[in-house]
């Protein structure tokens, strides 16, 4: 049995923990306005709110609720389309009737979903900050133009209308958005009343009882676990990182930083004091995933995933990450540089689970850059991703390490090509010979995101983009522009 | 009061087919498809699948009471295989269970014996043995090889272009429910109501008459529901009649991906003369469309490529070849623009290369040979109201296309790293099916004697509005507020024979009927209102709903004289039929007037492309277009820009993989990639031209595939600044110009 709250009413499903939120809405609870269509959270047209305590408040992200297994949901709040009242009194309804921002109707729930999801948690009610929100949901019919001009206005009259910056407390920033009549927002106000039933932090596994033969899974975000379209094997139970409170929060002491295992890649990116030292964050942000996903993917599970074109691992490698795992009880450390084994095979230990991620922050001199290339520049898989650490003294390189995604079966730490550099000044010579390693130094396959001819020659653009953020001038000496 | 179709998506009320409530007993289906891309079936394995969880049956060809045939141009494919398979995915047999995950379940364990045949996967291979779908067809006109004979420069070329998958965001679904006198009720997510009705019949062995087919409305339809959404409302028919109980298909994204044909691809090799002031003389291309296993809409796509083979240029000497060649992947079918899009691809690619070969800007080039009025088509029809020259003058005056050249070059000549490219695309594009019986729409308005107005017509919601503007269209008609005005589902029983709700003609075809059937009602309250006073016509005027006789201080209200009239036993209800007058095709000469009209338009894109990466982004979609005197420009705003990026996806990020067995790669929409928020262009401007158009329905003209062709312009774009970055770059016109293909031509 599982219990939370729907559209702010207390209910109770007899379902397994293992179930789509997508379909209990639906088959079970006849609530559809949320709509399936692609089920892998790829296009957004499911999404829902998920109300999960913070602070002293509930903070209500979009999510995809074809990839939120119940148990994820016991104890929480979820809002639907059904739950927002009438659309006459709600200025997302408006910006979007008026730019006559809906065709099909097929994908208007999830639209209207991540536009409130804007307006309960957004700093500032800026129309990139609306189009952000609405960057995740795919839209066949409208080619978009009128979504963005629905969110422009969207955003011109909340911030016109209503404080802005919004008040960051859940409570203070409800009452206004109720009183300033942008949305009805009682449904999200009892949230902040009493908390949803059920077990809110239940950090125990879930499903059948323990000590029977199932496995547990444990699960980190949980955005690859419901991808394939068949169900979970019966029974399985889950055991959800987002549930216990020591895998929660980033620690920064000093240059150290201590991402727990829950550690979202929203949180990831919008971590200030993270984005100050790593401006290259900003580019993560732009090339990995959507809101909604990046709502509930943490970085661990990207990693345990171990997929050869896992953005987070690639980063994290350049970073020089460790992992603190726990295994059985016993603490213990693996550098990310030795967690990958073969194709979706690590070094974690049987019934282990990572507990944290620990690297540090680029010092003086040393330049952190992401980049990704996919068939879309974003919402994608990478055809190749890359990220470099490359500290600079004098000119020359001291240290380099440079890592790439989809060019081996293992997210790859480049280590010739990173050692070629260290010692050498960047000039056009250097730039080539670090291409010409780098491209011999990895295996792509050819797949349906690329040919290995195309990625090895991609690879060596990334790496040559890394070096042109470190030293602009390359971009002079190199012939291959002219 | 009735709501919108808007107000109802904006609530989470409106209901897709997979939303209706399903009757206790309903079986859900899973389609066990071809694991082999062609072969024989020697035998099917059920034994392990007989017990998995809520199994409950399994039907194949042999429990199809009638036909077990889907064909429609051609009788060329079956509902069900019997023996031979001819693509992954060709449906063997129908899997019931209690629920989807059940019957998909069960699915997995079937075994399938197949004896494998060699596929063929090339329409070009399949040219070479022969393999064709119809007999191919060619347009000339005027003398082709003198006209080449005297060119001063004559260009060739070979043009590929790829497929495309619709992703409608609601997956194909039907629920049948079996009704009295073994009939059946259909609610289909279809384009097509009647081909849905004729072909349920067919399978079933019984008459139309007990088939009943219901549309609520489609979540996205482009095409990919004309032809294709037949089959699994047939399939789910069969399970519900054998079955004795209701049973619902509802294809999950994967399935749909893999067992539903895509636009086709298409290879063309072509030849452009001109003389030496870069007027076309002469176009000879001959275009090999790729049909999948089975004809399905093919030869009717075949023939709007041929009609469109010459964009919206003038050219005077032509020979136009096409064939549609039989392979192994799934029938390719409809997909907004139904063929033109590649033809206009081949062209505007002849013309760019064309322009270089005379040293002429390519915009110079394109405006000196638009269509002029009284020029004459390929296929014998005249240009007529032509306005190619007024939409391209009128983004030049709007948009000043050399100052924009101009900040490009001068970028140009700034940047390495990243270049910019210009392209502008115009548009002719002909409205009507070019199968001339399809032509023909009805309405049935009944206004009831609350004086509320209910409407049925053939045509299916998709999302290109269609039913706002049969409201509008009523509106106007009967002088009442739209909110008096509701329009009903499309049901086979209340509008028959039904033309599918395609090639752009909805809103034409159905709205006129509309109107025939609202002036006929409004006619009768008019002669109510005057009988009943005792006044002649003319003394009475309709209003905003009122109905004012001279001399008389009050207004009658319209429900006032609904209620009247019900009381006074007049006819409250009108029927019309509309078939468009003045069409006809001669395919035994290939010449004739197909189209009622043709729209207009141009449309530039701006692209910016990283030399460094591959990737490009686009600045700029600015678009002056035809539509007539519109009668919802939000709508039509929204069908320009939403075409317009569908075409720029066909040409940029969308590319169908599959592997040398036939078997779809690109089987997600993880790996398929349709354009996103951040890959609409930045700045996106509609112009429209505003002339009315005298036969339109209040003088306003099609709207739903024309502008899918100013998407193209994203390619050429793309290429122009691919030839500024390298003027060397050894670039096939080849689409999509994925940034693998950007890449792979400038390094």
């Amino acid at each position: 049995m599982i219990r939370f709250r729907l559209n702010g009413r207390p209910a109770e499903v007899d379902v397994e923990p293992t179930e789509r939120l997508l379909d209990v809405l639906r088959d079970r609870l006849q609530l559809t306005a949320t709509k399936e269509s692609c089920r892998e959270g790829d296009c957004g047209a499911c999404a829902v709110l998920l109300g999960t305590p913070s602070g002293d408040g509930v903070r209500h992200r979009s999510v995809c609720s074809c990839l939120v297994p119940m148990g994820e949901v016991e104890g929480r709040d979820v809002v639907t389309v059904e739950g927002l009242g009438a659309p006459a009194n709600d200025w997302v309804r408006a910006a979007l009737r008026d730019e006559h921002a809906v065709q099909c109707g097929y994908c208007t729930p999830g639209l209207v979903i991540a536009l409130e999801g804007f307006l309960l948690s957004a700093d500032r009610f800026t129309r990139e900050g609306a189009c952000a929100a609405v960057a995740g949901q795919l839209c066949r019919c409208t080619g978009y133009a009128s979504i963005r001009r629905a969110c422009a206005r969207l955003a011109d009259s909340a911030s016109a209308e209503m404080k802005d910056p919004p008040p960051p407390d859940s409570a203070a920033r409800l009452s206004a958005l109720e009183s300033a009549d942008v949305m009805a927002a009682g449904v999200f106000a009892r949230t902040l009343e009493t908390p949803a039933p059920g077990v809110s932090n239940a950090s125990g596994a879930s499903g059948a009882s323990e000590g029977d033969s199932h496995e547990t899974w444990i699960v980190g975000g949980g955005t690859d676990l419901l991808v394939a379209n068949d169900p979970i094997p019966g029974g399985t139970r889950l055991r959800f990182t987002s549930r216990d409170e020591a895998m929660h929060g980033i620690r920064v002491v000093d240059d150290r930083v201590e991402l727990g295992a829950a550690t979202t890649f929203e949180d990831f990116v919008r971590d200030e004091r993270l984005r100050a030292r790593m401006p290259a964050l900003a580019a993560f942000e732009a090339g990995v995933a959507s809101p909604p996903i990046r709502a509930c993917a943490t970085l661990a599970g990207n990693l345990v995933h171990a997929s050869p074109i896992g953005d987070a691992a690639a980063l994290l490698l350049a970073l020089e990450a460790e992992l603190v795992v726990d295994d059985a009880g016993v603490g213990r450390t693996i550098r990310l540089d030795r967690f990958f084994l073969s194709y979706k095979r690590t070094a974690l230990p049987p019934g282990g689970r990572i507990v944290r991620i620990d690297f540090r922050l680029p010092a003086a001199g040393e330049y952190v850059s992401f980049e990704k290339v996919g068939k879309r520049a974003h919402l994608d898989i990478a055809s190749v991703c890359s990220a470099s650490r490359i500290r600079i003294e004098d000119g020359s390189v001291v240290d380099a390490r440079i890592s790439a995604g989809g060019v081996a079966p293992i997210p790859l730490l480049l280590v010739e090509t990173s050692a070629y550099l260290v010692g050498r000044t960047l000039d056009a010579d250097v730039a080539r010979g670090a291409m010409r390693i780098a491209e011999a130094e990895v295996q792509p396959i050819d797949d349906v995101r690329g040919s290995a001819t195309y990625k090895r020659r991609l690879l060596g653009r990334l790496l040559l983009a890394h070096l042109l953020a470190l030293r602009p001038e390359l971009e002079n000496e190199l012939e291959m522009f002219s | 009061m009735s709501r919108s179709d808007l107000e109802l998506h904006l609530a989470g009320a409106s209901r897709f087919v997979a939303d209706l409530p399903v009757p206790a007993g309903t079986v859900e289906l899973a389609i066990l498809g071809s694991h082999v891309a062609h072969g024989i079936v020697r035998g099917i394995d059920l034994e392990s699948a007989r017990h998995t969880p809520g199994f409950v049956a399994l039907l194949t060809a042999a429990d199809i009471p009638g036909r077990n045939q889907i064909g429609g141009i051609v009788e060329d494919e079956h509902l069900l295989a019997t023996e031979h398979v001819h693509y992954v995915g060709d449906p063997i047999a129908i899997v019931a269970a209690d629920t989807i995950d059940h019957a998909r379940a069960a699915r997995a364990r079937i075994v399938v014996t197949v004896e494998e045949l060699e596929p063929i996967l090339d329409p070009r291979v399949a040219l070479s043995r022969g393999e064709l779908l119809v007999p191919s067809r060619t347009f000339e006109c005027g003398d082709v090889d003198a006209a080449f004979a005297r060119s001063r420069h004559v260009v060739t070329g070979r043009v590929d272009i790829g497929a495309q998958e619709h992703v409608y965001l609601e997956t194909q679904a039907a629920l049948a429910l079996p009704t009295e006198q073994g009939g059946i009720r259909v609610f289909s997510a279809t384009q097509s109501p009647t081909a849905v009705q004729r072909v349920v019949a067919n399978v079933l062995g019984i008459e139309m008459h007990l088939v009943e087919v219901e549309v609520p409305r489609l979540g996205g339809g482009f095409g990919g529901k004309e032809d294709q959404a037949t089959a699994w409302a047939a399939l789910a028919a069969l399970a519900a009649t054998k079955l004795g109980r209701p049973a619902r298909l509802v294809l999950r994204r994967d399935d749909d991906l893999r067992m539903t044909g895509k636009r086709h691809p298409y290879s063309a090799d072509y030849r452009l003369g001109l003389d030496a002031d870069g007027n076309v003389l002469a176009y000879e291309v001959d275009f090999v469309q790729d049909g999948g296993a089975a004809a399905d809409l093919s030869p009717a796509i075949l023939e709007r490529s041929l009609f469109h083979a010459t964009g919206a240029y003038r050219v005077p000497n032509a020979r136009i070849h096409a064939q549609s060649c039989r392979t192994n992947t799934p029938p390719n079918t409809a997909f907004r623009g139904f063929g033109a899009p590649q033809a206009f691809f081949v062209i505007e690619a002849a013309m760019r290369k064309a322009a270089a070969a005379c040293g002429i800007p390519v915009v110079e080039l394109q405006r000196k040979n638009l269509l002029r009025e009284r020029d004459t088509f390929p296929y014998g029809m005249r240009a007529e109201r032509c306005l190619a020259e007024r939409t391209f003058d009128a983004l030049d005056t709007r948009f000043d296309l050399a100052a924009t050249r101009a900040r490009i070059d001068a970028y140009n000549a700034d940047h390495r790293l990243t270049k910019k490219g210009l392209a502008v695309v115009p548009v002719c594009f002909g409205i009507s099916f070019t199968t001339t019986f399809l032509n023909q729409a009805s309405a049935l308005v009944h206004v009831h004697q609350d004086g509320s107005v209910s409407i049925s017509t053939a045509a299916v919601e998709m999302g290109q509005g269609v039913n706002e503007k049969m409201r509008l269209i009523a509106a106007r008609t009967l002088t009442v507020p739209v909110e008096h005005i509701h329009v009903a589902s499309t049901d086979t029983e209340r509008i028959a024979n039904t033309a599918p709700t395609a090639a752009s003609t909805g809103a034409d075809l159905n709205g006129h009927a509309v109107r025939l059937a609202c002036e006929a009602l409004h006619a009768r309250m008019i002669t109510f209102v005057a009988e009943t006073f005792s006044v002649p016509l003319a003394s009475v005027v309709a209003q905003d709903g009122r109905f004012q006789v001279e001399g008389r201080t009050e207004a009658l209200a319209f429900a006032d004289v609904a209620g009247r009239m019900f009381r006074a036993r007049r006819n409250l209800s009108a029927h019309a039929h509309y078939a468009t007058p003045g069409i006809g095709f001669e395919r035994n000469v290939e010449k004739g007037r197909p189209f009622q009209y043709h729209v207009y338009g141009t449309g530039l894109v701006e692209a910016t492309l990283d030399v460094l990466r591959g990737t490009y982004v686009f600045e700029a979609l600015r678009v002056v277009h035809d539509a007539g005197a519109t009668l919802a420009p939000a709508i039509d705003r929204g069908q320009i820009e939403g075409a317009a990026l569908q075409g720029l996806g066909l040409v940029t990020c969308e590319e169908i993989l599959r592997d040398s067995e036939g078997r779809l790669l690109s089987d997600s929409l993880a790996t398929y990639k349709v354009p996103d928020f951040r890959m609409a262009p930045a700045e996106v401007e509609v112009e429209f031209l505003g002339e009315p158009f005298p036969d339109g329905v209040y003088g306003s003209k099609a709207v739903g595939e024309p502008p899918l062709i100013y998407g193209l312009a994203a390619y050429f774009a793309i290429a122009d600044a691919i030839r500024a970055a390298r003027p060397d770059a050894g670039l096939e016109d080849r689409a999509p110009l994925t940034p693998e293909r950007v890449l792979m031509s400038l390094t």
